[in-house]
């Protein structure tokens, strides 16, 4: 519907209260609830890119920390596995020289899926 | 400095002999910890993978070692820090998942509930849910039942506990379901959401292992639900295991999670973990608890980190905080600051077993 576009004053107006029902500035008193959170699916990515992730709220203060310790929480505490093997089908010894992923990073395997 | 350490001594009182903490980790590895000396004494190589789950034997002599990669035991005798026992479960594509897991009081077998993923051509077919008897000296499962269909669902999880005189399984999920460990037929059905007492709609217990809760009993925190007004709150429950009765002591408003509940070995205070809000929003504090008259006496915020597990150590003193990062942040209990950090040079797999001496 991009292609409508308003031409009087009346229009405008209109136009910028349906903006301001869904956008994320508001009068307090307005009311309306909270404003919505972004469309992340669970949270984490979808593909393996560090530095892209975000949490389920578009910020970063849910990501594990350090950011090292990633690289095993997918599979350990979020059983978020796609981004890294799981131990249990996919290169079960990737991290077989790496006991500590904040220390030891570069020692794990690398893997072609 | 050793008339120092005397007089510290003697205004606490003795310590108990050589508390000894164990921790799964990666590297194939069992983590020994001195409580004492506050640091690692000891690493035991495991036999067949990374370690998931810990649990102390009955005796308080061994720890059983569960490893998901062919679904692995392992057996880890505390005294010589050796692995006495280990073998694999899962049989060419048959995967073996398991649910819950106990010891019987005896030590010879391992209850567990086990959900079979076998690897066709083209899928995986999971099997529905069963008990299992592992028989530790036969090396394999020498029972299987299935879990009674009415009560099955494609997520079931929850804790397993063995009554003490070793009839009864227990099976904690959204109600306290009870079998009996001849057969595993259903026994008895503790609904946990029908109204228990006056006001109270839904009751959630959750708990893990406290060496320094009562034998044969669970003390756990849990959330409510007022039927009125639908407002949340929280409290301790005591379940006992052998007359299969539970109690329970509304505290206040429910927060937005909290951790288990840990014991002094007095039993008079009680230690959790609460947090308020959550992601960037979140904060997290101790609360300590009276037990004697099941109240909320102090609260006290501190820097946790994002994904963490939290105990308290073998004499009450201390709190533990870790599974963030290769360490260990150490809490006094009393002042509830940090006091101190390990280094244990490898990420943590598993929860903290606390042996006390």
């Amino acid at each position: 519907m991009r292609h409508l576009r308003a031409v009087n004053r009346k229009a405008v107006r209109v136009e910028e209260w349906i903006a301001a029902e869904h956008g994320d500035v508001f009068a307090l008193q307005q009311g309306g609830g909270q404003p919505t959170r972004p469309h992340y699916p669970m949270g984490c990515s979808l593909v393996f890119s560090p530095g892209w992730e975000v949490d389920s709220a578009g910020g970063t203060a849910g990501l594990c920390q350090p950011v090292e310790r990633d690289l095993y929480d997918c599979y350990l505490s979020c059983f978020w596995p796609a981004q890294v093997p799981d131990h249990l089908n996919n290169y079960p010894d990737w991290t077989g020289k790496c006991a500590s992923a904040t220390k030891d990073w570069r020692n794990i395997d690398l893997v072609f899926p | 400095m050793r008339l120092f350490a005397l007089l510290l001594l003697s205004a606490w009182g003795p310590l108990p002999a050589e508390t000894l903490i164990y921790a799964g980790a990666f590297g194939k590895q069992i983590i020994v910890f001195d409580e004492a000396q506050e640091k690692i004494i000891g690493r035991v190589p495991l036999q067949t993978g990374i370690p998931r789950g810990l649990i102390l034997s009955h005796d308080k002599k061994k720890l059983y070692v569960t490893t998901p990669l062919h679904t692995g035991i392992e057996v880890l005798d505390l005294a010589t820090r050796k692995v006495v026992n280990h073998f694999t479960l899962d049989e060419g594509n048959r995967r073996i998942r398991i649910r819950g897991i106990a010891p019987d009081p005896k030590d010879s077998v391992l209850y567990a509930i086990i959900v079979v993923a076998e690897k066709k051509i083209d899928r995986f077919e999971l099997e529905p849910p069963k008990f299992v008897v592992i028989d530790l000296a036969q090396k394999k499962i020498v029972k299987t039942v299935d879990y009674p269909k009415e009560e099955a669902s494609a997520f079931l999880g929850g804790g397993l506990r063995v009554s003490p005189d070793g009839k009864y399984l227990y099976h904690f999920r959204d109600n306290v379901l009870i079998f009996d460990t001849t057969d595993f037929k259903l026994v008895e059905k503790i609904e946990l959401s029908k109204p228990q007492y006056p006001g109270m709609e839904t009751i959630n217990l959750g708990f893990g292992d406290d060496p320094h809760d009562e034998p044969g009993m669970l003390t756990a925190l849990f959330n409510s639900t007022d039927p009125v007004v639908h407002r949340r709150v929280f409290g301790i429950a005591r379940f006992d295991l052998t007359r299969r009765t539970f109690d329970f002591t509304p505290v206040g408003p429910s927060t937005t999670g909290m951790a288990g509940l840990r014991l002094t070995p007095d039993r008079k205070t009680g230690y959790t973990v609460a947090f308020r809000d959550s992601l960037g929003n979140r904060r997290c504090e101790f609360w300590v608890f009276d037990m004697a008259t099941r109240k909320l006496v102090k609260m006290v915020e501190f820097p946790g980190p994002i994904n963490f597990r939290f105990t308290l150590s073998g004499d009450g003193r201390q709190i533990y905080i870790y599974g963030s990062a290769p360490a260990v942040e150490i809490y006094d209990a009393g002042t509830l600051q940090l006091k101190k950090t390990i280094d244990v040079n490898a990420d943590l797999t598993t929860g903290l077993v606390v042996v006390p001496g």
